[in-house]
């Protein structure tokens, strides 16, 4: 199953937003990283500014830290600031004691001015920031002397400091991660709860709950909704058209045939009427027929016709009409039964087969139902049967063909069944007809559901 | 027996009013709702036959009415809209059958005779009130076995007689139920009827089967057989 519009929208902005907060946080993290690396290059700067005001030339004129460097981490063993001067020819002017036996990295000599600042890697220890600085220092006499000064601090410092912020930062871009996403999920949810109800409306309808869709829904979808209310009006209308047409063909064709037949009655003993009452009784049968069968079919979103109160009324009607039989009629349908489809389709196929068990039983006729599916919109299946002589062997399914009758002394059309199968099969159902022991027909309508 | 016929259409209208005048009915006909329901209240009816379109007024609203005011007698449905939807609300609105059309003019007359039957209470066409006995589908009416001829003027004196035995009928009633609107109606001519018909049946007047009731009409004294 495809996903829903919810769940696309929340997957891709919560991947645009886990994206978006990843990426500021790793650009933030760089730039607190670069924003730390040159504070300890300035720090560094200071230090060698600091020994730089410690040392002076001693009266050899050789240079000399006169004084002890104001910073005391460089009197304390690997307290992780080490200092260092070197002279032109590489020799150890002077070395902070926290350097102890170590010495800095090698370098190639920094000519007076030029400042160099890095990553450098100790003998045996861990990583240190190395700022160098070279110094020209006139000696006696004129002259000037190269000297670099280094100072080099360990990563411990920065490294807590970075931790500290990735710490912070990373808590908080969490935090709005997730307040974010709340956001997003109520936002999405506001923004689709239209959506949401339009499907619910529809449902209602499909379920006959309601006729149309509500039109109060926001401009981007209320030309949707008012297309499907226009959609589900032309249809009703359809319908309605379509009834009262074949209710006007109905008059229109069979009461000529009526004149017809009245008139050919009374011709006794008129040459050909024997002929001519044989067309008109086939034209009758073909106009009853192709009227009969015209069902309206499962109409766009038909509601629910409960079944129960149709069986209750074409019962009572059939037994009015048969009242001089006094059928006994016995009915299991559960209370929920329906059909979703044209109430007059559903009549006229219980009318139908309902007459037929009343006109062919014996003493009773017995109904059940029963819905068939677990959908919103199930289908049903009725049985009638009757306690009369059954469907004669010879006649077998070919009731249901138009024009051949079970009983051919009972005067009529023969078209009741077939015309009934018919209408069954246009929503797609079935019917089926059978003898049941000892003795009676059975009819077996299956109807899906919509 | 009297029997309405409401029906728009001339054509249908004529011939069913012929063959159920050819079958010994007395026809009133109309050619709509409003008429229909004019003769119906006004006349004693036994049945009516009602077409569902009609004109004016609808046959199943004519139908309503009916009942609404109390007139009990069979109303069979005419009506070119066979699907169950319209027979059923014909049925609900009081009607006791129907007839889609087109339909056989026998078809026809068998549903009358059957609602008639049906609303005098009797299981069968032939009403028997020994030793005298009268077929409502063949007309024929026996004594001891054996035929007499009636005209139809006596024969539908005797079945009304014999469809009421042990009531007492006017000569009013009587002569509403076997004349049409139109015929001269002379209530004399009951009497000579009664006495023909006493005659025919009772030759030898040991029977005496029709009572008359002074000044307040006629008794037909034989049980009828159940």
């Amino acid at each position: 199953m495809r996903k829903s519009l919810h769940t696309r929208l929340l997957l891709a902005a919560s991947a645009a937003l886990l994206a978006f907060l990843g990426l500021a946080g790793i650009a933030l993290d760089k730039a607190f990283q670069n924003r730390t690396e040159v504070a300890v290059e300035d720090r560094l700067k200071g230090q060698v500014f600091n020994l730089l005001t410690a040392a002076d030339l001693d009266r050899d004129g050789r240079l000399r830290m006169l004084e002890e460097p104001p910073e005391p981490r460089f009197g304390r063993i690997d307290s992780g600031l080490y200092g260092e001067i070197v002279n032109a020819p590489g020799q150890i002017v002077w070395q902070s004691k926290s350097l102890l036996d170590k010495r800095l990295p090698d370098a190639v000599m920094l000519s007076p001015g030029q400042v160099s600042f890095g990553w450098s890697q100790m003998e045996n220890r861990d990583p240190v920031f190395l700022y160098r600085f070279g110094v020209g220092w006139e000696i006696p006499g004129g002259d000037i002397s190269a000297f670099m000064f280094s100072v080099a601090e360990d990563t411990r410092r920065y490294n807590n400091e970075i931790g500290a912020f990735r710490r912070t930062l990373w808590a908080w871009l969490g935090g709005a991660a997730l307040v974010l996403l709340l956001v997003q999920v109520f936002v999405l949810r506001w923004s689709l709860k239209p959506l949401a109800e339009v499907a619910a409306e529809i449902r209602e309808v499909e379920k006959g709950e309601r006729e149309y869709l509500e039109n109060n829904h926001p401009r981007e979808i209320s030309r949707l909704t008012e297309s499907v209310n226009k959609l589900l009006g032309s249809e009703r209308d359809r319908q309605r058209r379509y009834r009262n047409n074949m209710d006007d063909l109905a008059h229109s064709l069979k009461t000529p045939i009526a004149v017809l037949k009245g008139w050919l009655d009374s011709q006794s003993g008129h040459d050909g009427r024997q002929e001519a009452e044989q067309q008109i009784e086939r034209i009758g049968q073909s106009v009853e027929y192709h009227l009969r069968r015209t069902a309206s079919g499962a109409a766009i979103f038909s509601r629910p016709v409960e079944v129960g109160p149709i069986v209750s009324e074409l019962v009572s009607a059939l037994h009015k009409v048969y009242a001089d039989r006094n059928v006994e009629t016995s009915a299991d349908l559960p209370a929920n039964l329906v059909f979703f489809g044209d109430n007059g389709d559903i009549m006229e196929i219980l009318g139908n087969v309902l007459d037929n068990a009343f006109k062919y039983c014996t003493t009773s006729v017995c109904i059940k139902g029963a819905s068939v599916g677990e959908t919103s919109r199930p289908g049903l299946r009725i049985e009638v049967s009757d306690d009369g002589a059954g469907f004669p062997d010879s006649v077998g399914s070919r009731v249901l063909n138009r024009g051949v009758r079970a009983d051919t002394r009972t005067k009529g059309y023969g078209i009741g069944l077939a015309s009934t199968r018919d209408i069954v099969g246009i929503y797609g159902g079935t019917l089926d007809i059978g003898n049941q022991k000892p003795h009676g027909a059975i009819v077996t309508i299956t109807l899906p559901g919509g | 027996m009297r029997i309405l016929v409401v029906e728009d259409e001339a054509a249908i209208r004529d011939r069913i009013v012929d063959r159920l005048r050819t079958d010994g009915f007395v026809v009133d006909a109309a050619p709509d709702g409003k008429e229909g329901l004019y003769r119906a209240t006004e006349f004693p009816l036994d049945l009516a036959i009602v077409d569902l379109g009609l004109p004016r007024l609808d046959g199943i609203e004519l139908i309503t009415r009916l009942r609404q005011r109390g007139i009990s007698f069979p109303i069979l449905i005419l009506t070119a809209r066979t699907r169950w939807q319209e027979k059923v609300e014909g049925l609900e609105a009081g009607a006791d059958d129907y007839l889609g059309k087109p339909f056989h003019l026998e078809e026809m007359i068998a549903r009358v005779r059957a609602l008639i039957r049906r609303s005098a209470g009797l299981a069968h066409a032939e009403l028997i009130c020994d030793p005298l006995s009268l077929n409502t589908s063949t007309q024929n009416v026996t004594v001891s076995g054996l035929p007499v001829d009636l005209t139809a003027f006596e024969y539908r004196v005797l079945q009304y007689l014999m469809l009421h035995t042990g009531k007492v009928v006017s000569k009013t009633e009587l002569t509403e139920h076997i004349y049409e609107e139109d015929q001269d109606r002379d209530s004399n001519v009951i009497e000579v009827f009664i006495g023909r018909l006493r005659k025919k049946i009772d030759p030898g007047d040991k029977l005496k089967p029709i009572e008359t009731l002074r000044g307040r009409g006629y008794r037909f004294n034989l049980p009828r057989r159940e």
